[in-house]
């Protein structure tokens, strides 16, 4: 941990409220995408990073962080993202699967809206899977996290990160065959 | 419909995420070209993939609203650890109407002004390299520069103002003129000198501005925040990613170090020594082992030699000492604990 990092969590310790501010304003956008990769609900996101936050303010005087601060709030966010997760897995699918369903009853639109509508329906597709899959995936995308890095956080082995984002590509394929173009020609990798 | 999880769709989403061996990379090739299929298969996933992440945009999140709401749900702080000025809200209105007098007197004092000729405004600038510079500005305050530094001293008659523009590191004593204020402008903080010495470490790569007050007291603050006071003995840190101010009571006297060569570990892990030793110094100790990283090390020096330094930290962790003839000086030893 740098210097400045112990000072500024020596002087939280003590109870400055802008030292908090510092570290809140500095973290909080960050940790909201990422609780937002777990939760795919903007104000739950918020709710378990701000409870964090309000927990760290609390504690501050206990609280022993031994490797960064940084480090150290990703990983409460992450256990309660994971705690929110367990305890609504049955009611969020429930909703996931209504969307999907609502979704498809469109009609396909004209190929000037395709992308956006498409992006749209991606979207749709990438809240259905399966909850483990889905996290792996947007992890990925969202956060940019290298494979090693999710497999790390989510106490999971390279090799089944490595299962997931193929699963995930795979079933939102399946799900969206409707609405990818029809032709190759559409890309422009392949027209040079 | 039954999906099967082939093994290509791991191999493709290794080569989208950039996680693929090049042998992996060839193989997905390979597949790829074996028919149109199979590339319309590849490029439906690469377009998947490169959708997902645009999703993501569309969600924002308001820190400031967040904060205010946090604020309030917070127990107990300590405000009196923090002395903030704020302007006053209530409106006085009588040194506008004496201003709005004075407009019409310094308009004509302008003018013949120009026609006197422009005053003469004082300038310096300083730069250090790679070695650590001592100057003394046209106003008698003197300033060290760290490595990496440089200021522009200005000096405007007509405004009785010094200015000083800062980038990197350098420690001010200031020689204090009540009338004609010091402010010193680190990149979009300002610190306005109480006669005072203070040191200012602001790089253009780093997020945080630091102020450290060694005697007196100076402002710190920005145009849009009148930021806080900082006593002797304190630090002040300002982040311009998050825009806030904090101070911190105990400060790391080290941060010195590079100017007065005085080093004051306390229960400090060798890393840290060593890096620091190593900034002002200009010398290569390095760690033979990761096992002693963490060793800790309480000890004073006060503008010693090197060799002498080094032979303490020896001695006191239990350590052996390497010197290679490219002047490295590797430490050796079983660790700690």
């Amino acid at each position: 941990m740098d210097l400045l990092e112990q000072q500024v969590l020596q002087t939280l310790k003590e109870g400055s409220e802008s030292a908090f501010e510092m570290v809140f304003r500095t973290y909080y956008r960050p940790l909201c995408q990422y609780a937002y990769s777990f939760l795919n609900d903007r104000d739950e996101a918020e709710e378990v990073v701000q409870a964090a936050f309000i927990n760290v303010w609390d504690k501050r005087e206990q609280v022993e962080i031994q490797t960064s601060l940084k480090a150290y709030l990703y990983r409460i966010v992450r256990n309660s993202c994971l705690n929110v997760i367990k305890h609504e897995k049955v009611k969020k699918q429930h909703v996931a699967h209504e969307m999907i369903h609502a979704e498809s009853m469109h009609e396909s639109v004209s190929q000037s809206v395709i992308s956006s509508e498409l992006e749209e329906r991606i979207s749709v597709a990438m809240k259905a899977l399966p909850e483990q899959c889905r996290i792996v995936f947007q992890l990925s995308r969202f956060e940019e996290l290298k494979y090693a890095e999710i497999a790390d956080q989510l106490n999971l082995s390279v090799k089944t990160v490595e299962n997931q984002i193929g699963k995930a590509l795979k079933i939102m394929r399946e799900q969206l065959k409707d609405y990818l173009p029809l032709f190759l020609i559409f890309f422009k990798d392949y027209i040079c | 419909m039954a999906i099967e999880f082939n093994d290509i769709d791991d191999l493709i989403g290794k080569t989208l995420s950039g996680e693929a061996s090049a042998e992996e990379i060839r193989e997905v090739e390979t597949w790829r070209s074996t028919s149109a299929e199979n590339q319309k298969y590849y490029s439906d996933l690469q377009l998947i993939f490169a959708k997902a992440s645009t999703n993501q945009v569309k969600v924002d999140f308001n820190t400031d609203a967040a904060w205010k709401k946090v604020k309030s749900k917070l127990a107990g702080q300590n405000k009196s650890k923090v002395v903030e000025f704020r302007p006053t809200t209530k409106t006085n209105w009588q040194p506008l109407r004496i201003a709005a007098g004075i407009v019409l007197i310094v308009s004509a004092g302008i003018f013949t002004y120009r026609f006197l000729g422009q005053p003469q405004i004082q300038t310096q600038a300083v730069v250090s390299e790679n070695k650590v510079v001592e100057d003394t500005l046209p106003d008698g305050t003197t300033a060290v520069l760290n490595k990496r530094s440089s200021i522009t001293y200005e000096y405007n008659p007509r405004e009785k103002t010094r200015k000083v523009k800062l980038e990197g590191e350098v420690f001010f004593e200031v020689k204090h003129q009540e009338e004609k204020p010091f402010v010193i402008e680190a990149d979009e903080a300002l610190v306005r000198d109480i006669g005072t010495a203070f040191n200012i470490k602001s790089y253009p790569d780093k997020d945080t501005i630091e102020v450290v007050v060694q005697s007196g007291v100076v402002q710190f603050y920005t145009l849009n925040d009148p930021g806080m006071m900082i006593n002797a003995g304190e630090t002040g840190i300002y982040s311009k990613r998050a825009k806030v101010f904090t101070k911190i009571t105990k400060a790391d006297t080290n941060v010195l170090a590079y100017k007065t060569r005085v080093f004051s570990f306390h229960s400090t892990d060798l890393r840290s020594v060593i890096e620091q030793i190593n900034e002002v110094y200009d010398s290569k100790i390095k760690l033979g082992n990761e096992n002693i990283a963490g060793c800790q090390l309480t000890v004073t020096f006060r503008n010693d030699e090197l060799d002498t330094m080094i032979d303490v930290i020896a001695e006191t962790l239990a350590l052996s000492v390497e010197r290679t003839d490219k002047n490295e000086i590797i430490l050796n030893g079983q660790g700690c604990r």
